[in-house]
């Protein structure tokens, strides 16, 4: 057994496990669909050696890595080969700055609180096509892409007035900026499912997890709100909080290992209590004490795991405890990634692709013709819905209609 | 319900999920990386060299009854083989892949480099007797096959003209994924059946196994529809897409019947219960937690895998440290990459009961813990072509054993 490991380790030096194996290039959806990114190995490990001081940045292919992490999860030698590329693309940023679309996409929590005030507005000026098009000319957003609504009530607005009963376990939850002003109804269900549970759930202060600036290499920026966010979720875990709940994968994966490992924050307690919904709801059930009531529920689902949160490493729980729910059924897609990843699916440098990247999920859909496709993910979700017309849902909504009140 | 964690992703790990889920148990399946499947013809070796410097054997059950008792294959009796390929050939039919076999013959597959190669289960996109081929095609711009070499090697053995071919599919670089990915279209494949209506009506035509992930037999099917011949499959160089094909409707196999798949986390010990495992310590990067099981099945490979670690001049099993079976004063490899003996490192893994039950001074480490494919010590799948067969019959009975039910 190794020794416990107080500071989080530094992907970027870990590149020299690598066996050459290339099962993490037959494992990566953008090197599967174009010829002009050389794929993981080269990208990650084998360019790594020659990143040092003074040696000249790479082309603008870097930028092409999604950050889906699909490589990494697939190497066998433990190379963080996603955590690499994140380093390789700051470092192209640094030198060569980043491009309009990516500072608008990855600063999206500047604009929600506005979007929010004026949904009536914003809401359908994004589905308008002049706006789109002016969009995608000025700002390089794909005017095709899937863009979320706004929502009229924040997710942060229903927490503030919502007083959570005392229960026996309390969690804090993490709820996310696209929960906060774009989905606030997945937030209002995920609340209702744990109090159902037997749990109380609290509301730290919280800022954007930074995912995406992290995915677009700019680290200064994401650090300053993880800085915060770290500090309000100890300070919870001190009051008595025994997990922290996040909803969303990708939050989940840069509050509980970008943090420390690529943002460099240190050591925190915060790191190894990030859990998804459905792997906190597994853990009451496994010491017995998950009793929910279902009532009947007719609904033919397809579950699509994203990857972020296979890179989390819990697995999906969801489908085993949809199933439970009487008339559910689901089917897992195992279709590979959606393609949106982030920011990659807005982008109209990056939009085709995306789609091509997504065209598995989309025809195992089509043919299986699902009620309603369930992800954990906004951003799958809405490229699902965007490739396949089905409507997408988070798994604790169909939880939350399902209870037995 | 009993709970089973099966420890690796590969053909072992996937297939003693699936039966074990089959039995009745509520079954996790945790995975450091992937498997070998990536660099596995697609092929399933049952037995072709038992002997190092002996023939190779024509009759693969017959020669598991005769094997030496450390042998795994021995352990667990050629019955629980003729089992495991059953139920194999069996399920793999519901996401449409056809093997062919019933270890009573070696099928004769052709190779990349073109020679043959004996093998016991078969895919039917490669089960054509190569003596019927009459035409090797290129598939461009892949580069790691060469209808040349293959063509030159099969007239050579079948004492016929065999002509070559080329068609493009696409420009640029593309591997075999995306290859496959792009003749898998519709429109390419229709291409593809009229270019061979015009140059190899009604032949039998050699191509790289870059059929798609999905419905290649269908794929298959349209195209022969197309020119009225024969398609096959010859397996090459990494990534293989049968490889990765038949892990792909293993995996489906495994979540459609419920089984928790969870990635990108490995193993890293027992959490010791006395004789018993409660379930293994496992780590996510630096972040550890426990999984809590009834029964743990082992199935981490060997060392392309890290299922057997190399440190400081020792070989180790990495999870619970379980004793090797390794010749003492061996050398891990003799210096002949290619030595007909095979190498004293390929063969070391866990030593273990007629259970299953991994074995330190000959009782059993955990009476809850069970091992399967590479990782088994006793047995050389390179050089006796016997690791797909072992990993598949052993899976299949460590499965069992860990849901609780008879073999
Ligand atoms: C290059 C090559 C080609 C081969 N070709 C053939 C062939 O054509 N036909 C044939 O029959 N056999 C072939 N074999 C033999 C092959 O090794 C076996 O047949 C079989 O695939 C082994 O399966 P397995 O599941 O035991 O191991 P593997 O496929 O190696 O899988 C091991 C799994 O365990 C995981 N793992 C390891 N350690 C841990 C841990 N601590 N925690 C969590 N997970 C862990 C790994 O990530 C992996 O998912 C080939 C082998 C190699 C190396
Ligand atoms: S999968 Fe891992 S070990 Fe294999 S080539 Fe990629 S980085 Fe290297
Ligand atoms: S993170 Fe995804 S897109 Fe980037 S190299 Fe890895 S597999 Fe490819």
């Amino acid at each position: 057994m190794k020794r416990f490991i107080p500071e989080p380790r530094r992907p970027e030096t870990l590149f020299d496990p690598c066996i050459k194996c290339t099962i993490c290039v037959s494992a990566c959806p953008v090197a599967q669909t174009t010829a002009t990114f050389p794929g993981p190995k080269q990208a990650g490990p084998d360019a790594q050696r020659f990143r040092g001081r003074g040696e000249p940045v790479e082309g603008p292919w870097i930028n092409l890595c999604s950050g889906c992490y699909r490589c990494q999860v697939a190497c066998p030698a433990d190379v963080p080969i996603a955590e690499i590329n994140l380093f390789a693309k700051q470092r192209y940023a640094a030198e060569k700055g980043r491009d309009v679309a990516t500072e608008l996409l990855t600063h999206a929590h500047w604009f929600n609180p506005w979007g929010q005030r004026f949904h009536w507005f914003a809401t359908p000026l994004l589905r308008m096509k002049w706006a789109r098009w002016l969009a995608e000319k000025l700002f390089g957003v794909d005017r095709r892409a899937p863009l979320p609504t706004f929502a009229r009530e924040s997710f942060r607005t229903f927490a503030r007035r919502h007083e959570s009963p005392r229960a026996k376990h309390k969690v804090a939850y993490f709820y996310g900026c696209f929960t906060d002003s774009n989905a606030p109804e997945v937030g209002r269900a995920v609340v209702k499912v744990l109090e159902a549970a037997g749990v109380e759930v609290i509301f730290p202060v919280q800022q954007c997890c930074g995912a995406a600036l992290i995915g677009a290499g700019n680290f200064d920026r994401a650090r300053r709100q993880d800085a915060a966010n770290l500090a309000a979720f100890e300070q919870a875990l001190d009051q008595g909080a025994e997990a922290i709940v996040v909803g969303s994968p990708s939050c989940a994966l840069a509050l509980s290992h970008e943090t420390g490992e690529v943002l460099g924050l240190g050591h925190s307690a915060v790191y190894s209590r990030v859990v998804d919904l459905f792997t906190y709801l597994h853990r009451l059930d496994e010491a017995g004490e998950l009793n929910l009531k279902w009532k009947e529920t007719p609904l033919h689902a397809a579950y699509h795991e994203a990857c972020h949160l296979t890179a989390l490493g819990f697995g999906a729980h969801a489908p085993a405890l949809l199933r439970r729910i009487p008339g559910v059924q689901v089917r897992v897609l195992d279709a590979g990634c959606c393609g949106l990843a982030g920011t990659y699916g807005l982008k109209h440098k990056t939009a085709d692709l995306a789609r091509q990247i997504g065209a598995g999920v989309a025809r195992r859909v089509a043919e299986w013709r699902p009620d309603v496709v369930l992800s954990e993910c906004e951003g799958c979700r809405m490229q699902i819905e965007h490739l396949t017309g089905v409507p997408a849902k988070h798994p604790a909504e169909v939880l939350a209609d399902a209870l037995v009140e | 319900m009993r709970r089973v964690l099966v420890i690796g992703g590969g053909l072992a790990g996937l297939t003693a999920a699936i039966e074990a889920r089959e039995a009745g148990a509520e079954v996790a399946l945790l995975q450091a990386g992937q498997g070998v499947h990536h660099l596995f013809s697609g092929c399933i070796d049952l037995l072709a060299y038992p002997q190092p410097d002996g023939p190779a054997v024509e009759n693969p059950l017959e020669a598991i009854a005769r094997l030496a008792p450390e042998h795994p294959y021995a352990k667990i009796g050629g019955d629980a083989v003729v089992r495991a390929m059953v139920g194999f050939q069996r399920r793999v039919t519901e996401h449409g892949l056809t093997y062919l076999g019933d270890g009573r013959h070696q099928y004769r597959v052709l190779t990349a480099m073109g020679t043959l190669r004996l093998t016991g289960l078969t895919p039917l996109t490669m089960a054509v007797d190569p003596a019927q081929i009459d035409v090797v095609c290129s598939i461009g711009p892949y580069r790691n096959f060469s209808a040349g070499l293959v063509a030159d090697g099969l007239s050579r053995l079948t004492k016929k003209n065999v002509r070559t071919l080329a068609f493009e599919v696409a420009q640029g670089e593309l591997d075999a994924m995306g290859l496959a990915a792009k003749l898998a279209e519709p429109a390419e494949s229709a291409r593809f059946g009229d270019f061979l209506a015009r140059e190899a009506r009604g032949l039998t035509v050699a191509i790289p196994a870059l059929l798609g992930l999905e419905n290649a037999e269908e794929q298959k099917r349209s195209i022969e529809s197309r020119f009225g011949g024969v398609l096959v499959e010859v397996p090459g160089l990494p990534p293989s897409i049968p490889g990765l094909r038949l892990m792909h409707a293993l995996r489906r196999i495994a979540l459609d019947r419920g089984v928790r798949i969870a990635q990108n986390v490995r193993a890293v010990g027992a959490l010791d219960g006395g004789g018993v495992l409660r379930g293994v310590k496992v780590r996510v990067a630096d972040l550890e937690r426990e999984e809590t099981a009834d029964a743990v099945v082992l199935a981490t490979g060997h060392l392309v895998t890290g299922g057997v670690v190399s440190t400081r001049g020792a070989l180790r099993e990495p999870v619970f440290d379980l004793p090797l079976s390794f010749p003492a004063g061996e050398s891990f490899f003799r210096s002949r990459f290619l030595d007909r003996a095979g190498h004293p490192a390929l063969s070391c893994g866990v030593i273990v009961d007629s259970s299953l039950r991994p074995l330190r001074d000959q009782s059993p480490v955990y009476e809850n813990l069970f091992a399967c494919g590479d990782i088994l010590g006793g047995f050389d799948p390179y050089r006796e072509r016997s690791g797909g067969g072992v990993a598949l019959s052993t899976a299949t009975v460590a499965g069992r054993l860990a849901a609780g039910v008879a073999r």
